[in-house]
């Protein structure tokens, strides 16, 4: 894997810092993304995830001590321009109505090409492409009222307005929480996609550990603004006392495992998905 | 025994004439004092709206939904429909209107008329079952997502319900918040209240003794969670994903060993594993 | 951004619990009281009359035992408006030939002469908007949401004999109050969302009118999509808590009048009698 495209160390920030409203959101918060890679960023709620990743696309600059170099550009420099690496991170948020605002679903997809400075054949071929990667037909939604799409639709048109700007790193915060299955596993087929084909990188802001053994290569645990453990999957999701020291649960997969083991059945650690506690049973039972 | 909550041939329209769309489209159903019930179905399947109807805050385009026998189309039944069965919608945020937990927990009571004794009662009761003792002055809107999600439970529990509706009250909660919920939903539920709970997510659903599928305005199936899981390839049509315990299962199946369609938890597998693995030893 | 998390934690509006003498005054009481209070503010015409009267809201800031910046806090987002008050007063203010230090010249810009005289009316204009900003601010900080509603819709009582909604009228008021807050936490997530995609950056310029507006729409169209849905959901909350307005409610809390605060009351109208004969 190649060098960290996203590199924030030892990041801690203070909302509405020296007032008495004062609310501390990180203290000691870092990650490392590789290019290609999707990294889930997982911790519960309160714990900063959202302003851990407001680092990652420049809306925040990293204060006294902290260090954040996203695309080999230092933010903490006053000269660096943020506006170039705000085009080249996308970032999608929970609620899409937060990030939809033109009238029709073509126009709010092309916001963001069109402010690149796209027009004309290649702004409608952006647009077409943007919108047929996350599986909106291009004919039937481009001229549809945005606010008359209904709720899966809504987000990826959202996801659409982002993919638009082609960024080489996507930031997800809770992109798919209240999603049923069939939108959430859509929008995964949709970046495992874009990360096979277009080598972009993920970062993924979510509280299913479902989702991040599905989707994510490594993972990142943020507790109240501590950053208190990294690596890989199978390593963290796995580590049943360390997820329940940081107040968070194992996927539900590896909770059966667990059951199992401690009901005596010899299967193996850390196994993360139905389909490896299946793979092991069988070895186990099939004699 | 007879239906606490019936519904027959349910439909419901949103909006006009002009443009309506129909949520649901003829659905029946009842539902005995005691159960604990769980709705199912992809996004815009109908499950919200018909969580609403039953807990009379829409009221039928045609069909009937009665509780104890009173009809949600009785304007005069209305306010006692709504204080029986209780409704926890899916945001917080948007269910608050006051600005301390107490306050909160007493804006239900109050409207109820209730006499003020009775109301402290309640609302310390209420607080207490949900444990959240020692909270009364906090702001709602400062509270943690999941304290949020158990205090819009205690302002319902203090009108004194006989059923709690849940609409995706989980949905968008962390996991550990999301246990600390349905542990109360059971202990609510061993106590003797009728649960029913809106989901997209199936380790819930083995929790509730009865399962229904909605699709598209309709009924699409319905039964105990280890008949409805047992019917994965519909499910599958549906958009629903099996738990993991009746997913391991099915697996094993495929591959020729046998533990039984009708495992839907955990314990359940565990306990057929068990089973065979000392049969064998 | 920041300015959006300023919004997020409006505190005009925000309730400091406590249990000082301001605090457990009837909320009745306070509501007549900040009545009293703003007649008295706006008919005093003396400036030491005026002066007084701050410093009374001072010293109830104190009683009221809030956290240290509360004021500052309630000020800050009407220091704007204060600025321009300050300017447009000195420029254009009314000159009360009567007001000591009206011939003596202090400043002259252009065609305006500003005098002595100007500048102390300035000094008064803007004590007097102070003082009813605090005064609203202090209720608020004092009085919870639904202690509010409850004393309100008790005073709009009687607008229900005449077929008006007293209660209703209560409850929308208080209901709006609290999402303050929440409409600035909206605010800050859309605007975080639209950062994200509006590369041009860069502080807005006064000149790109252009620019600015539709900026401006991009923040507000989203806001008030999100408000519409807010409503439906929190309309459809109030029924599920079996909201049916004033009629037949009861209260947790029941309100009685004791010593204090008929006390309380008492100065205020004394108050406003002294500041009238003055």
């Amino acid at each position: 894997m190649s060098a960290p495209i996203v590199q924030l160390s030892h990041l801690s920030y203070t909302y509405l810092a020296g007032t008495e409203l004062a609310a501390t959101a990180l203290v000691d918060a870092s990650l490392s993304v590789s290019e290609g890679e999707i990294v889930a960023l997982v911790g519960p709620s309160g714990a900063g995830k959202s302003t851990l990743v407001s680092f990652v696309n420049g809306l925040l600059r990293p204060e006294e001590g902290g260090r954040a170099v996203i695309l080999g550009l230092d933010t903490h420099d006053p000269a660096a321009d943020l506006s170039a690496l705000r085009s080249q991170v996308g970032l999608v948020m929970q609620h899409p109505h937060q990030q939809l605002f033109e009238r029709y679903v073509g126009d709010d997809i092309a916001y963001g090409p069109r402010q690149m400075g796209l027009s004309g054949e290649s702004l409608r071929g952006r647009v077409r492409w943007a919108m047929e990667a996350v599986g909106l037909d291009f004919e039937t939604f481009v001229d549809r009222r945005t606010f008359a799409l209904s709720g899966g639709e809504m987000r990826r048109a959202a996801l659409a307005g982002v993919l638009a700007m082609q960024p080489r790193i996507l930031v997800l915060d809770e992109a798919t929480a209240g999603l049923d299955q069939v939108g959430r596993s859509q929008v995964h087929e949709v970046l495992h996609r874009l990360q096979s084909e277009q080598g972009l990188t993920i970062v993924l802001v979510t509280n299913e550990m479902d989702e991040v053994v599905d989707m994510a290569d490594s993972v990142s645990v943020l507790v109240k603004g501590h950053t208190v453990a990294s690596g890989a999957v199978r390593e963290v999701l796995g580590d049943a006392s360390l997820m329940e020291r940081c107040g968070l649960t194992v996927p539900e997969a590896t909770e059966l495992a667990q059951d199992l083991r401690e009901h005596g059945i010899p299967i193996g650690q850390s196994l993360l998905s139905d389909g490896e506690v299946e793979e092991a049973l069988w070895h186990v039972l099939h004699r | 025994m007879d239906a606490f909550i019936s519904v027959r041939d349910l439909h419901y329209r949103y909006g006009n004439a002009g443009e309506s769309i129909e949520a649901l489209r003829g659905v029946s159903l009842n539902i005995v004092r005691g159960e604990y019930l769980a709705i199912v179905g992809p996004n815009g399947s109908g499950k919200s709206t018909l969580a609403k109807c039953l807990s009379g805050l829409l009221s039928p385009s045609s069909g009937d939904v009665r509780v104890n026998g009173a009809s949600t189309r009785d304007a005069a039944a209305l306010v006692g429909i709504r204080a029986t069965v209780g409704m926890v919608l899916q945001n917080p945020d948007n269910q608050f209107v006051t600005s301390s937990v107490e306050d909160e927990v007493a804006f239900g009571p109050e409207n109820l008329g209730v006499p003020p004794a009775e109301i402290r009662r309640r609302v310390a009761s209420a607080i207490e079952r949900v444990g959240m003792c020692g909270q009364e002055l906090r702001d709602p809107h400062l509270l943690s997502s999941g304290e949020k999600a158990r205090l819009a439970v205690a302002a319902m529990l203090a009108m004194e319900p006989q059923c709690l509706v849940l609409d995706e009250a989980t949905a968008t909660l962390d996991p550990r918040s999301r246990g600390s919920l349905l542990a109360l939903l059971t202990q609510l539920y061993s106590a003797g209240m009728t649960i029913i709970t809106v989901t997209h997510h199936m380790t819930e659903v083995t929790r509730a003794k009865r399962v229904v599928v909605m699709e598209r305005g309709q009924i699409a199936l319905t039964g105990a969670p280890a008949e409805v899981f047992a019917r994965d390839d519909a499910l599958k049509g549906y958009g629903l994903a099996l738990p993991p315990a009746a997913a391991v299962e099915r697996g094993l199946a495929r591959r020729g060993l046998e533990l039984g369609r009708d495992v839907v938890t955990a314990e359940e597998l565990v306990r057929r594993v068990v089973a065979l693995w000392e049969g064998e030893g | 951004m920041a300015r959006a998390a300023s919004l997020r934690n409006a505190s005009l509006g925000r309730f400091w619990p406590g249990d000082s003498v301001v605090h457990t005054l009837d909320p009745r009481v306070k509501l007549c009281s900040l009545g009293l209070w703003t007649v008295a503010i706006v008919l005093a015409s003396r400036w030491w009359v005026t002066a007084a009267l701050f410093l009374l809201i001072a010293a109830a800031y104190r009683a009221a035992r809030l956290p240290r910046g509360a004021a500052g806090a309630v000020l800050r987002p009407v220091l704007p408006v204060l600025a321009v008050l300050a300017v447009s007063q000195l420029l254009f203010g009314y000159q009360d030939p009567a007001m000591p230090g009206a011939d003596i010249g202090v400043l002259e810009v252009g065609a305006a002469d500003v005098s002595l005289g100007r500048v102390i009316g300035a000094a008064i204009a803007i004590v007097r908007l102070l003082s009813l900003v605090m005064l609203v601010g202090l209720l608020t900080a004092t009085t919870s949401a639904s202690a509010l509603a409850s004393g309100m819709e008790r005073l709009l009582l009687p607008l229900n004999r005449i077929g008006l909604p007293g209660h209703e009228l209560a409850l929308t008021g208080a209901i709006a109050l609290r999402f303050l807050p929440i409409l600035g936490e909206e605010l800050e997530a859309v605007q975080r969302a639209q950062l994200a995609r509006d590369i041009t950056g860069g502080p807005e310029r006064p000149w790109q009118l252009a620019r600015n507006a539709r900026r401006t729409a991009a923040l507000v169209v989203p806001l008030f999509a999100d408000a519409l849905q807010r409503v439906d959901e929190i309309s459809t909350a109030l029924l599920a808590r079996c909201y049916q307005g004033g009629r037949g409610r009861t209260y947790m809390r029941e309100l009685r009048l004791n010593a204090k605060d008929l006390i309380s009351l008492a100065i205020s109208v004394g108050l406003l009698v002294i500041v009238v004969v003055l």
